[in-house]
């Protein structure tokens, strides 16, 4: 309920193009760098640029529509975590503690997994794929560069889901061997709100898997087709299903 | 057993820090436990490490220092995901990402910038010898291990992202997926070659003392058809033959267990399968087996004990990976548990932690590693509830009395 409620917001706030005033404008860009950690008021007003003309769109409108799915996607992923505290089963919004899981393996080459928010910080949840059935990759956070690292050694929120991507597993084994091959090492993107690029030479967790599957299987996970792609994007994508969740 | 051997060697390239001081500023007072005292150790019975997962690395750590009672005393850190803890006679060791600290009637800290990735941390006759992963330059995967020595400590950098470790008549080894150019050129010679993700070849190395070349450092490559995990803890290595588990995972879980032998003087591996005593396979999953832990030494029947993840306590003959059960804990680690497991010398410790009701408190265990035999040493309240990706418990240790 609360994703259909969420994704379908989201969409109509993008479809009716609302024409925010320039002090919104203001307003709306201060707000989106608090929704990306570690970005710089000067690396999102570049990116909203571009963002400008690509789409012919105002900057006011950018701005606006890139904070609306930011926001969307933050109040998925807190939606989503597990409150340890609460009774087994409920799912509540996180205060404190929240629970933790070893990720574990998956049952194919090239699922994906995501982790619900935690903190303010990680506040979009987490996001990467398996290359091998018990090792995924990812981009684990700022400062850090993407790596490979063994599934049995991520610990994850409580909440967490494992999915399978709708593409034959041809693609699926494709996929996981580019991101093993291509996308170790890259610095961090702390731009989520505009990283729809496939070949960044940054990338985020949700950049990183979404890319993955834009060059080797010729699909978009981006559930909303925003200007972002964030982990829960990827979860509400009509070409993932879930097949375990970590509770 | 105990995970307390020696190693030894030089050769250190880089020197990182000479500080060396008491350092009251550096101990803050965590959300519910206070700052460890001037009493520092005192009579602790247990050390807890808890650390942010790097993807949510923005918060400190803490190391927790759990008194008889239950009652806890905290220091902070800048943080080390995976941090891990050492307690010898000579205090308790842990590192951060700034700095490499010793607790004992005081707690001291000296320089010591490094990543944030932490793997192991054990004893050698030069010091305090830890590992930690750099994570993937470009050309691959760079450990760097930090010797600590005398309120100073030195790194080096060597290639690997190591998913085994083991303490080899003086020297620190690792075990991981072929990296780096020179070793990858090396190892392709002994057929060790990844050209497809279908191949997950693995490189036995010297980590420390760093060897002056490649070929010095590589003391053996496979090649691996099959993807590969191993279970936890450090590898005994008695004869400089280190001996442990390892899963080849293949698709559909139909995984092989096996119990492998490397003889580090001459490259040889020797690998068997792991069987019941009626030769019937061991009915695992690979989240089981790759989440089980390793006893540091062989028994005085030449066997590996490790602690499985259902619970059980099982000892296997390397020579035909025959495995029974010596006793059931009834403590997995699962998704309703997160039982730590300590092998030290004749005993296993184990911490249990409930994953299904984060409200239960947390109680160490100590009992035989062979019979079981035992009972509860502390129960910890007001920690559990705590733990979230910012706050993973890590490594622990127990306090050396508790071993004797």
């Amino acid at each position: 309920m609360l994703k259909s409620v969420l994704v379908a917001g989201l969409a109509a706030g993008l479809a009716v193009g609302i024409a925010p005033s320039a002090a919104a404008a203001t307003n709306d860009l201060a707000a989106l760098v608090r929704y990306s950690p570690g970005a710089t008021t000067t690396s999102l007003n570049r990116a909203v640029q571009t963002a400008m003309k690509s789409t012919g769109k105002s900057r006011a409108t950018v701005i606006a529509q890139a904070l609306a799915e930011a926001r969307a996607s933050a109040a998925e992923a807190r939606a989503n975590t597990v409150n340890a505290k609460a009774p087994t089963g409920s799912v509540t919004i996180l205060s404190s503690g929240g629970g933790t899981r070893t990720l574990g393996s998956a049952t194919a080459k090239g699922d994906v997994f995501i982790s619900p928010a935690s903190t303010l910080f990680i506040q979009h949840g987490h996001t990467g794929i398996y290359y091998a059935l018990t090792a995924i990759v990812e981009a684990p956070g700022s400062g850090q560069k993407s790596r490979s690292i063994s599934a049995s050694s991520v610990t994850v929120g409580t909440g967490t889901v494992k999915q399978h991507v709708a593409v034959s597993q041809t693609k699926r084994d494709a996929a996981g061997a580019y991101a093993y091959s291509n996308l170790r090492g890259k610095e961090y993107n702390t731009n989520f709100a505009f990283n729809r690029d496939a070949y960044g030479t940054k990338m985020n967790c949700s950049q990183l898997v979404w890319a993955t599957y834009t060059i080797k299987a010729g699909i978009d996970l981006d559930s909303n087709g925003g200007f972002g792609v964030y982990p829960y994007n990827i979860k509400d994508s009509s070409l993932t299903s879930t097949y375990s969740t970590l509770s | 057993m105990t995970g307390r051997n020696g190693a030894g060697g030089a050769g250190i390239p880089r020197r990182l820090g000479v500080l060396f001081a008491t350092v009251p500023l550096l101990v803050v007072s965590a959300c519910s436990a206070p700052a460890v005292s001037a009493s520092a150790l005192g009579d602790a019975v247990l050390a807890m490490y808890l650390s942010p997962q790097t993807y949510a690395f923005e918060g400190p750590g803490e190391v927790l220092i759990v008194r008889p009672d239950g009652s806890t005393a905290s220091v902070r850190t800048s943080g080390m995901d995976n941090g891990q803890l050492l307690w010898t006679d000579s205090g308790l060791s842990f590192a951060d990402t700034e700095h490499d600290y010793l607790l004992n009637d005081q707690l001291r800290s000296w320089a010591s910038a490094k990543t944030n990735f932490q793997d192991i941390l054990v004893e050698t006759p030069e010091g305090v010898l830890g590992s930690y992963n750099d994570g993937n330059d470009g050309s691959g995967y760079v450990e760097q291990v930090v010797l600590s020595t005398d309120g100073r400590s030195t790194l080096s950098e060597v290639a690997g992202f190591n998913r085994l470790f083991s303490l080899c008549e003086g020297g620190l080894v690792g075990l991981a997926e072929v990296t780096g150019a020179e070793l990858t050129d090396l190892a392709a010679r002994s057929g060790a070659v990844k050209r497809s993700s279908n191949d997950f070849p693995q490189m036995l190395t010297w980590l420390h003392p760093k060897r002056a070349t490649a070929s010095q450092t590589l003391i053996a490559a496979v090649p691996s058809p099959v993807e590969l995990d191993y279970p936890r803890g450090l590898a005994p290595c008695p004869d400089g033959v280190i001996t442990h588990l390892a899963d080849l995972v293949r698709p559909g879980g139909a995984n092989t267990f096996e119990v492998w032998r490397w003889d580090t003087r001459t490259g040889r591996r020797a690998r068997t399968e792991l069987k019941r005593p009626d030769g019937s396979a061991l009915g695992l999953t690979s989240d089981q087996f790759s989440t089980s832990t390793i006893a540091s030494q062989l028994d005085e029947e030449g066997r590996l004990v490790w602690f499985c993840a259902d619970g059980r306590v099982l000892a296997t003959d390397p020579e035909t990976g025959v495995t029974e059960e010596l006793w059931d804990s009834g403590l997995p680690v699962d998704q309703d548990n997160d039982t730590h497991v300590l092998f030290e010398g004749k005993w296993v410790f184990l911490l249990d932690v409930p994953n299904d009701d984060q409200r239960r408190p947390m109680t160490l265990y100590r009992r035989n590693a062979f019979t079981g035999e035992g009972g509860p040493v502390v129960v910890i309240s007001g920690v559990n509830e705590t733990r979230s990706v910012q706050r993973v418990l890590r490594g622990i240790a127990v306090a050396p009395s508790l071993i004797g």
